[in-house]
């Protein structure tokens, strides 16, 4: 598991890095696209398929699409020559260096202790210790038992109930807004 | 899991053997079955998906006062082993204006998504060994079974869209620009549609929306008829299938596979059909109750010959998929394609907002008569 | 009242589920398509197919020949002994390669013998095989839908 963590850990920051540092913008998006996706693999494997599955719909396969699309139509060649930075590239390096390494701390301080229960029963039965691999197949029944939609469900309408209703107010008002630029006579 | 403890519990005598079993176990449960599953279905689906093209020539044509391919073969029925034939072996051309990458990217994005979808769909009740074990008919039985084919499915336009851009070509790109609008206008309705039937089940599991549908006593389609409805015709226009085949255009418009030949061709080709199946099969359990035999109590008949069962619930399964792929051919063979600004306003303007309020009058319809 | 007429149109499709009986309607009729091969196609009984000769009934008067723009034919009559009783021709030659399939022979034969036949499939390996002789040149009659009605030089229904 911590392998293909790794792994995928690898495969997102190269699709990120790709994003920045491509010339061409369709690269950049294909990258993005790439990097999305990856994203997705690794809520998968901490076991959030819902929100695995919400982030390929909306962020791949919804705004993907319109990122590509606006691309599409934007002169690639003229972009390629372009140079995109000027004097802010080393200050933002520093900058971004600087809460990479603090962020960077924060999560190595902090504590994760969950491990995915199919590996806590190969271990157990590993330690060939019988008890202890019926608790950790008791606690994977337990985890099992609250779906994952619902555990979703649960914590937007009736934990944070409020902030996920202005974040919609918000979301309308920004369709408004929109609506209101691109029209030009409403 | 229960019989993972036991088998740790019972057969071995020394650690070493139990731990063994136990290694044995998981490896089989994590790796060998689903493993066989796959390639079983992959069998499966590969060839549905190849004769469906042969089905929908045969049955277009018969539509047509023609009696379709019929040359190769007994019936025609060697005919999708022609065309593969033909496919593998024609010239592979990348153009010259190509980006060679995204080229030869975009017909995976597109053939991948088409086949993935089918790995949460239960076919039949579980199969019952001798032994006791129980085996689904499904290959992923996860929490979100439906909400994954359309994440993936969501995925299928980037084949079309890059397709159609990296062939350096300007007609490709307009059909991509086609089809990137055609689809996105259309997901959205699907996606309400399906919401509606989500609502009526409880449960984004296909096998427990078809175990709703059978504790109802009445198929979907009954009380998510218009659900079922904005269903049938965002599901044509997602797959590009007449009369919403803008992207494509066989007759006259180019489409966004006009750079594409050979296999790669193929694979667009392929995908589509995929998608049908896909469509037709994912129509059939939220709607016509899947693996559920009409008539039959389900759950009786499953207690007295589970295996019975399960092979006659594959059997209707495959029976009410067909009719929804009867009847796309159909509308092929009925309709002319709609105008581009036709299927748009169709899209947005009429099956938008039919879907939204349909799923609050199925919200409401849940919550006072269905509880 | 208008408008929910036209709701109800609107979602009830009237004439999309007219279409739609009309192509299922199309789906039980017979088909139209000739499975060629397989079953020889009904022709017009005025196909002007390969030229096919009587020779039990030519009188060798070579009118054909004589008529044929092409010169494709060739009437041989027997030696003027054997004439005198038996009028066959000794030989007669048609060059496939040459003839236009007008007719013109056919007009002026007086016994009828030379007509066009129902035969349409005139592709040959060689071109040895496009020159017909007495032997080769008549239709095989077992073939033939129509018996020539050698008073009013027409085709008659068998």
């Amino acid at each position: 598991m911590a392998f293909l963590w790794i792994l995928l850990a690898a495969f997102i920051a190269a699709c990120a890095l790709g994003v920045v540092l491509s010339r061409s913008p369709i690269t950049s998006a294909v990258s993005l696209l790439a990097g999305f996706l990856g994203v997705g693999i690794l809520y998968l494997c901490l076991r959030a398929e819902f929100v695995a599955a919400a982030q390929v719909l909306v962020y791949a396969g919804g705004i993907m699409v319109l990122y590509l699309i606006g691309v599409m139509f934007t002169d690639s060649e003229a972009l390629r020559l372009t140079r995109q930075a000027h004097f802010q590239a080393w200050p933002a390096f520093f900058l971004v260096l600087a809460l990479f390494l603090w962020m960077g701390h924060r999560l190595y301080r902090s504590e994760f202790t969950a491990e995915p229960p199919v590996l806590r029963v190969a271990v157990a039965a590993g330690a060939d210790q019988e008890a202890s691999a019926k608790t950790a197949l008791a606690e994977r029944a337990g985890l099992a038992k609250e779906s994952n939609p619902r555990q979703v469900s649960v914590a937007l309408f009736r934990d944070f109930l409020y902030p996920f209703e202005a974040a919609s107010v918000l979301l309308t008002v920004a369709v408004l807004g929109g609506v209101f630029l691109a029209k030009k006579e409403v | 899991m229960s019989r993972l403890a036991r088998s740790a519990g019972n057969r071995g005598s020394t650690p070493r053997e139990a731990k063994r079993a136990m290694t044995y176990e998981v490896l089989l449960n994590t790796v060998g079955w689903p493993l066989a599953k796959i390639v079983v279905l992959l069998a499966a689906v590969l060839t549905v998906v190849a004769y469906i093209g042969w089905f929908e020539r045969r049955l277009l044509g018969l539509f047509q006062s023609r009696l379709g391919p019929n040359r190769v073969g007994p019936l025609g029925l060697l005919q999708p082993v022609a065309d593969g034939l033909k496919l593998f072996l024609k010239e592979d051309i990348v153009p010259l204006n190509a980006r060679p990458f995204l080229f030869k990217l975009a017909p995976v994005f597109a053939f991948f998504p088409a086949f993935l979808g089918f790995a949460v769909v239960s076919w039949a009740l579980p199969w019952a060994t001798p032994s006791g074990r129980h085996h689904g008919f499904v290959v992923a039985d996860v929490d979100l079974g439906i909400l994954l084919v359309l994440a993936v499915s969501s995925l299928g336009i980037f084949g079309i869209i890059l397709g159609g851009w990296s062939s350096g070509s300007k007609y490709p790109l307009m059909g991509s620009l086609r089809s990137a609008s055609q689809m996105l206008a259309y997901e959205i309705p699907l996606t309400l549609s399906v919401i509606a039937v989500i609502l009526l089940g409880g449960s984004f599991r296909l096998s427990d929306i078809v175990a709703a549908q059978q504790k109802l006593g009445a198929y979907f389609i009954l009380p998510g008829l218009l659900a079922f409805g904005v269903y049938l015709i965002s599901a044509v226009a997602e797959t590009n299938r007449v009369p919403f085949d803008l992207p494509e255009g066989e007759s006259e418009i180019i489409g966004f596979h006009t750079e594409y030949s050979g296999m790669r061709f193929g694979f667009f080709f392929v995908a589509e059909y995929a998608n049908m199946v896909l469509i037709s099969v994912i129509a059939a359990s939220l709607f016509l109750g899947g693996y559920d035999l009409p008539g039959v109590d389900d759950a009786a008949l499953y207690a007295a010959h589970p295996n019975l069962a399960s092979a006659l619930g594959v059997f209707a399964f495959a029976a009410k998929s067909a009719l929804f792929a009867y009847f796309y051919v159909w509308i092929r063979a009925t309709f002319p394609r709609y105008r581009y600004d036709q299927l748009l306003r169709i899209g947005w303007v009429v099956l938008l907002p039919i879907a939204l309020a349909n799923v609050a009058l199925v919200a409401l319809l849940k919550l006072w008569l269905l509880r | 009242m208008n408008a929910i007429g036209r709701f109800l149109q609107m979602v009830t499709f009237p004439e999309l589920l007219k279409g739609m009986a009309i192509t299922t309607k199309y789906l039980a009729k017979p088909k139209v398509t000739e499975s060629y091969p397989d079953a020889r196609p009904v022709l017009p009984y005025r196909t002007k197919g390969r030229l096919h000769v009587e020779i039990e009934t030519c009188i060798s008067c070579r009118m054909c020949e004589k008529a044929c723009p092409e010169g494709c034919i060739r009437v041989y009559p027997p030696p003027k002994e054997v004439f005198k009783t038996d009028k066959r021709p000794a030989e007669f030659y048609l060059n496939q390669e040459h003839c236009l399939h007008c007719g013109l022979c056919v007009d002026p034969c007086p016994t009828g013998s030379i007509h066009h036949s129902q035969e349409f499939e005139l592709a040959v390996v060689h071109y040895d095989d496009l020159l017909f002789d007495k032997e080769t040149l008549p239709y095989d009659l077992d073939q033939k839908r129509f018996r020539w009605n050698l008073l009013e030089n027409v085709p008659v229904k068998k």
